[in-house]
């Protein structure tokens, strides 16, 4: 899909869920949750493409590919959050996004932590070898 | 292009507007709501569709 459909696209589906939220606003907002889904889904093939990429430069700098398989996890987490709680906040739900966007910030914890662990498990291996 | 389902779905919502008022104006409320409920009903189970899809793609495509 190329870019000036999407912006067509996304500009005539705003239009549309403007005028069905005035006289149904669930109606509206359901219809604006299915085009955001709709337009990362058109836009797809370009993201795979850019993470094989990514993938390719972890693997030629000989980074472990459970890093970027982190960092991959995280962003994707990120997306869903933000998504969601935007939806949310659209339909005047403020504390309902917060608290998905807190959902969002536990889970990336979890998915991180193992990273961190690792990280100190190195600092203290270091410190113990030059303490010794 | 799969965007289509969003004016499809857009006119869905337009008609089913216009039924409710239609019947409201008539003076048959519980028809009205009851489109009305129809309406957001088949909208739910589409746009959940669309949305387990976009979940499914996110978790392809990101490694989840």
């Amino acid at each position: 899909m190329t870019i000036e459909t999407l912006v067509l696209a996304g500009l005539v589906a705003t239009f549309l869920v403007t005028t069905v939220r005035q006289a149904r606003p669930e109606l509206g907002l359901l219809l604006s949750l299915a085009a955001g889904a709709l337009i990362f889904l058109a836009l797809l093939v370009p993201i795979m493409r850019v993470v094989d990429i990514l993938r390719d430069l972890a693997l030629r700098a000989h980074v472990d590919v459970y890093y970027l398989g982190v960092i991959l996890r995280i962003v994707g987490v990120a997306y869903l959050t933000q998504f969601a709680a935007e939806v949310a906040r659209d339909a005047g739900e403020g504390a309902l996004a917060a608290k998905i966007e807190f959902g969002g910030k536990v889970a990336v914890l979890v998915i991180a932590l193992p990273v961190v662990l690792s990280l100190v498990e190195l600092v203290v291996r270091l410190m113990a070898q030059s303490g010794a | 292009m799969q965007f289509d389902i969003v004016w499809q779905l857009a006119g869905l919502g337009i008609v089913v507007i216009v039924v409710h008022s239609v019947f409201k104006t008539a003076g048959r409320e519980e028809l009205a709501w009851l489109t009305s409920l129809a309406g957001l009903g088949l909208f739910m189970i589409l746009v959940l569709q669309i949305v387990g899809r976009l979940f499914q793609a996110v978790r392809t495509t990101f490694g989840m």
